[in-house]
């Protein structure tokens, strides 16, 4: 096959089909409006502790992988899930439920990529999203390259009124030519079907 | 199920332990005792334990990104700087070293901590290299510390330690100064500070134990017991000819050992001089007394013939009267001897036969009397016994020592020199005094005498 693919226009389109996966599900997730994504790129970097907690989930098929990291800390977590858990203030929801919600609020984010790249007809599998303390992003070692796999990360942050989740995006592409799909994506074609994927 | 599925659901569970494995471990970590803190090469904190959170007055989420530097005063954070760079040089996994932290109350004072800084294996491009840093709060140990310091300290006891070179090492009582009278010891050698003001003082055992101690350092523990007993174990140590203030020193020695390899030796340093003063009184008196009591027993001992004075048989005989007038013993009598010709024997052949004569004579009485007699030289070549008991057994011993007297052979200067004594015997009677009672039984004496000599006369 010798079709010449644009390849930063398909690193472009995975940047926004994810960030696009970001602001939806964390409106939706948490029953909030208001939700900003501000990009990160320009003061922090992939690889660095940005929060005290951190949900990962791995979005994988044949031609790409995703790594999505979702740095919090645990205040935040709860002022921004207390209406979903039907508390009158953050206070009133747990550690374990705040830290339940990142991890669903990742997995929510995985399974809208994972449908968005089904209906390109490119099958992607999905790992259970989970959720550590400390800091252990220093050892997702990342290096950007272009070959023999095309390596780029995206950081942004999830803003709602002073509250914050951080997003780390490692993207590896081995084959962008089964991408291509990619290319002509239209993301305002979301279905706004806030479904969550079912995992096995 | 597919096999695939089951591949998932089987990785899905591990994910969930692992998930579970991470957060036992994290909760390990806060629970670490001490300040357990993960920072970076900008000394951003990255993780953090509960009591990092507590000494740092930050919640769990706000130590992130806080610097190591606010746990130091800026003089110290240099210090603990050159720590981290030397361990970067020299390559080592961990250095250890002392600093203070910090109080965030003003008025509370530092505390000292122990630390033992790492470098973690792994690296970061962002973050670089990482670091683990445990520090244990050691203030109650260090205040212990001082308290037993103070106790060496206020103990008359010099404690110090010597190098394997002999020199001094550790001080641990200030103590040492005033012994051994000088402003610096740490660092000088034991020869010097100690045995060197006193060389022309030192016996060859002396200097041959002061060698050995010298020669135990970096040998074997048993070679040390060795020759232990070798070594100096007291002197008198003063500066210049001042002996008036100096000091005997007692010393024992104790062996540290590391691989039973003696690498120094604790020496205690007792100051003896009171002891030795006291041990010097006590023998002074021990030998005052011991002249009185030979002054007392020539006082009441005729040296003679070591029959009691007459000095003494004052005292002896009225106590004996009052007992009897109280009639704490029942009855009393006195025989008085006085040995017959006894002038002619000093005449014929000198008073060192007579003497000689005397002596064998009270050696007869010394022989004849019970403890509780009082046999006495009363004068000249008289004698008289204080027995308690009636005339009949005065008269009785009296008769006994007249009969050993006369059967015995006085031998002086190679002759045979026959004596022979008259007695009196009396018993006192209530009441009598004792001058009385003497006189009576001298009466009965001079009957004897008159009578023919070598008898005893005694009062019905």
């Amino acid at each position: 096959m010798s079709t010449t693919i644009d390849v930063e226009t398909v690193k472009q389109k995975v940047i926004e089909m994810v960030r696009q996966a970001a602001i939806t599900r964390v409106g939706d997730h948490s029953r909030l409006d208001g939700f900003e994504l501000l990009e990160l790129s320009d003061t922090r970097a992939a690889g660095e502790v940005l929060g005290n907690w951190m949900s990962i989930i791995l979005v994988t098929g044949d031609a790409i992988r995703i790594t999505l990291k979702l740095h919090f800390s645990s205040s935040d977590a709860k002022a921004v899930s207390h209406v979903v858990y039907g508390e009158d203030s953050p206070n009133g929801v747990s550690d374990a439920k705040a830290e339940d919600f990142v991890k669903e609020l990742s997995n929510l984010m995985a399974g809208y990529i994972v449908k968005t790249f089904e209906g390109m007809n490119i099958p992607m599998g999905i790992s259970l999203p989970l959720c550590t303390r400390g800091f252990y992003e220093v050892f997702a070692d990342y290096v950007p390259t272009e070959s023999p796999l095309i390596r780029f990360s995206d950081l942004w942050r999830l803003e709602y009124k002073n509250r914050a989740i951080s997003g780390t995006v490692m993207i590896e592409i081995s084959n962008p030519n089964a991408l291509d799909a990619l290319c002509d994506f239209d993301l305002d074609q979301d279905d706004d079907d806030d479904s969550e994927f079912d995992f096995l | 199920m597919s096999n695939i599925n089951q591949d998932v659901q089987a990785s899905h569970k591990i994910l969930t332990l692992l998930e579970t494995a991470n957060a036992q471990t994290e909760q390990i970590i806060d629970l670490l005792p001490g300040i357990f803190l993960i920072f970076n090469d900008k000394f951003d904190i990255l993780r953090g334990n509960n009591e990092a959170t507590q000494v740092l007055s930050a919640h769990k989420e706000t130590l992130l990104r806080k610097s190591v530097s606010d746990l130091f005063r800026t003089d110290i954070w240099e210090v603990f700087q050159q720590n981290l760079k030397l361990l970067d040089i020299a390559g080592n996994e961990s250095s250890k070293f002392e600093l203070p932290i910090k109080s965030f109350d003003r008025k509370a004072k530092e505390k000292p901590y122990y630390w033992r800084l790492s470098r973690l294996k792994d690296h970061n491009e962002v973050e670089g290299n990482l670091y683990t840093l445990l520090g244990e709060d050691i203030s109650q140990l260090r205040e212990s510390e001082s308290k037993l310091m103070n106790v060496f300290s206020s103990i008359p006891l010099g404690i110090m330690t010597i190098d394997e070179h002999g020199d001094i090492e550790d001080t641990y009582s200030s103590y040492l100064q005033y012994l051994f009278n000088v402003n610096t010891i740490s660092g000088c050698s034991l020869r010097e500070i100690v045995f060197d003001p006193i060389q022309k003082d030192l016996t060859g055992e002396d200097i041959k134990g002061i060698d050995n101690i010298y020669v135990s350092l970096n040998r074997e523990e048993q070679f040390f017991e060795s020759l232990k007993d070798s070594f100096p174990n007291q002197i008198f140590l003063y500066k210049g000819n001042n002996k008036e203030e100096g000091k005997h020193l007692g010393f024992s020695y104790k062996p540290v050992t590391y691989d039973g390899i003696v690498k120094r030796i604790l020496i205690i340093v007792e100051d003896r001089t009171a002891i030795v003063q006291a041990e010097e009184d006590q023998a002074r008196a021990n030998m005052i007394e011991k002249q009185s009591r030979a002054i007392y027993e020539s006082a009441i001992r005729d040296p003679l013939t070591g029959l009691y004075t007459r000095f003494y048989m004052e005292d002896q005989a009225e106590a004996l009267i009052n007992n009897h007038n109280r009639h704490s013993i029942s009855e009393l009598s006195l025989i008085i001897f006085d040995i017959d010709h006894f002038k002619p024997i000093n005449d014929t052949h000198g008073h060192d036969v007579g003497d000689i004569v005397l002596r064998q004579v009270a050696g007869v009485l010394l022989r004849q009397v019970r403890k509780t007699d009082i046999p006495v030289r009363f004068g000249g070549e008289e004698f008289l016994i204080f027995l308690p008991g009636n005339h009949q057994a005065a008269q009785s011993l009296a008769e006994r020592v007249r009969k050993e007297v006369e059967e015995t052979d006085f031998e002086a200067e190679d002759k045979v020199i026959p004596v022979t004594i008259s007695g009196g015997v009396a018993e006192h009677v209530e009441g009598e005094l004792l001058a009385d009672l003497i006189k009576k039984a001298d009466r009965l004496l001079y009957q004897a005498k008159k009578g023919g000599r070598n008898q005893i006369v005694s009062a019905e």
